[in-house]
């Protein structure tokens, strides 16, 4: 991932992540290479007597019924079932995963990590129009704490939207990604939309449906990625301050994805959609290792952490 | 005959546009100026506080003290918002004001006893903060005047500009180059 302040001097919060990295992390992530290893066996192992024996069972179902598609059909539900089985070793690693790997990452920051939250963001989402709409949700991989008298909360949302064709119903991803939540000591007057940009028609049906007014900006690259909302012209520019827009354009890049967010009451939510899931330690392939997974969350940590600092939203001043 | 009226009456309607948008820059124009106002406002009432604060500790700059009451008396008084050079003379004054702060802070630097004391560390806070908000408002302002000052001179809008009176602002720079760097106050104060 890209960090937007890559240029800027090594961050205080950093300090000491290396050595702890290495006494921590390294021999964990060397522990979970090799149990993904003993996973990635097992789940060989399996493979080697479930596929022959479904082709077997599916074979014999059409010689003694004489009916091919429900033998078909029956190879289907028990290749189902088989993958299943032979996929489980890699559902307990990635529980280890995430139970171990995360819980300790987090530690070093000051923060908690919790696998399976019951509470979520989504009203707010919803209400901001962050999100779509959506009949079936679930969430994961929440780390949370606070920051500098900021209370910040990153979870993993995953929504879908129940459709009906003839015969079926089916569910449709309409948001999977990362949503931060920081909640300031400060509440803010107004309310500020930042929309992705959604083309000339798209922007203007945003602008017709939104609930505030459309605030320009100086940046033009942020203006060609973004349409921002607001209800309060000044508290829109006091808030989306130069190293802000900086900061969403780089998580815009290095997420590649429709980032959008918004400032409400005392809270900021951002939104990726991006349809990952982090701190997954892969099935049959691996497309990031885990100490890239570790390197790129560290990276978002940091770019939450600097927006804390740029906006600097803590203090009550009284204004 | 029925063409003619035709065309008449699709001018009509477009000029009818062109002038609503006008009024409607300009007005957008006039709010931003409002709301740099109100944030000025609060400079201004934090002015009288800085300065009884200094003036126990900072003997020797009672020139420079007198110079921000006064620059601080010339941005409070009234001006015409129709008129684009008392708006220019009113925001002139308060880049002047701005500029007399940053010099205080800057002098502050001499004087430990001030560095050191409560008060002063708290009105850093609220000073940069307020510096926050008129930055801000400032830039909503120029936004609209940039939206505002191109219509005026665009033509056909220009047209219609001339018939109504409606002339461009001017934009709210600051002139000093002191002041162009996002005020921080604890930069000077350390």
């Amino acid at each position: 991932m890209a960090d937007p302040y890559e240029n800027q001097t090594p961050a205080p919060w950093l300090e000491g992540f290396d050595t702890y990295r290495a006494k921590e992390l390294d021999p964990l992530l060397e522990e979970m290479d090799q149990s993904r290893q003993r996973a990635l066996a097992k789940a060989k192992q399996r493979m080697m007597w479930v596929a022959p024996l479904v082709l077997l069972a599916a074979g014999l179902l059409w010689v003694f019924t004489q009916n091919p598609m429900f033998a078909v059909f029956a190879g289907f539900a028990g290749g189902g079932l088989g993958y299943a089985f032979v996929k489980a070793p890699f559902s307990e690693h990635n529980h280890l995963v995430k139970r171990e790997l995360v819980t300790r990452l987090a530690r070093f920051f000051d923060l908690n990590f919790e696998l399976k939250p019951v509470v979520t963001p989504v009203g707010a989402l919803r209400r901001l129009g962050l999100v779509s709409s959506y009949d079936r949700k679930s969430a994961e991989d929440r780390v949370y704490g606070v920051y500098e008298g900021v209370e910040i909360d990153l979870v993993e949302l995953h929504l879908e939207q129940k459709r009906r064709s003839k015969n079926r119903t089916y569910y449709v991803t309409v948001f999977r990604g990362p949503v931060f939540v920081f909640s300031f000591p400060k509440r803010f007057n107004g309310r500020t939309i930042i929309k992705s940009d959604a083309t000339s028609v798209g922007n203007w049906f945003t602008g017709v449906f939104s609930s505030g007014e459309r605030v320009k900006l100086e940046d033009p690259e942020f203006e060609r990625h973004f349409e921002v909302y607001g209800t309060d012209q000044v508290e829109a520019r006091y808030l989306l301050t130069p190293s802000f827009m900086e900061a969403l354009l780089g998580l815009r890049q290095s997420l590649k994805s429709g980032v959008q967010a918004a400032f409400d009451g005392g809270q900021l939510y951002i939104t990726a959609n991006n349809n990952q899931d982090r701190f997954e330690s892969g099935g049959w392939s691996q497309d990031e290792t885990m100490a890239q997974q570790v390197d790129r969350f560290v990276q978002e940590l940091g770019v939450v952490f600097r927006i804390i600092d740029d906006l600097n939203l803590q203090s009550r001043t009284g204004l | 005959m029925e063409i003619l009226l035709l065309v008449i009456a699709v001018i009509a309607i477009i000029l009818y546009f062109l002038y609503v948008a006008l009024i409607k820059r300009r007005n957008t124009a006039r709010e931003a100026l409002s709301s740099i106002d109100v944030q000025l406002r609060k400079r201004h009432d934090l002015v009288p506080n800085v300065v009884t604060l200094a003036q126990k500790f900072m003997t020797h700059e009672r020139e420079l003290l007198e110079g921000i009451t006064q620059a601080r008396n010339l941005a409070q008084s009234s001006y015409s918002r129709d008129d684009p050079a008392a708006v220019a003379e009113h925001l002139g004054a308060e880049a002047k004001l701005q500029s007399g702060l940053m010099h205080l802070f800057a002098v502050a630097e001499n004087y430990p006893e001030l560095r050191s004391a409560e008060t002063i560390q708290n009105a850093q806070q609220t000073v940069n903060e307020v510096e926050g908000h008129i930055a801000a408002a400032r830039r909503f302002y120029n936004s609209a005047v940039t939206d505002l000052n191109n219509a005026v001179e665009i033509w056909p809008s220009s047209v219609i500009a001339g018939m109504v009176g409606v002339k461009q602002m001017p934009f709210f720079e600051i002139e000093d180059e002191a002041v162009r760097e996002p005020v921080n106050v604890a930069d000077y104060m350390k």
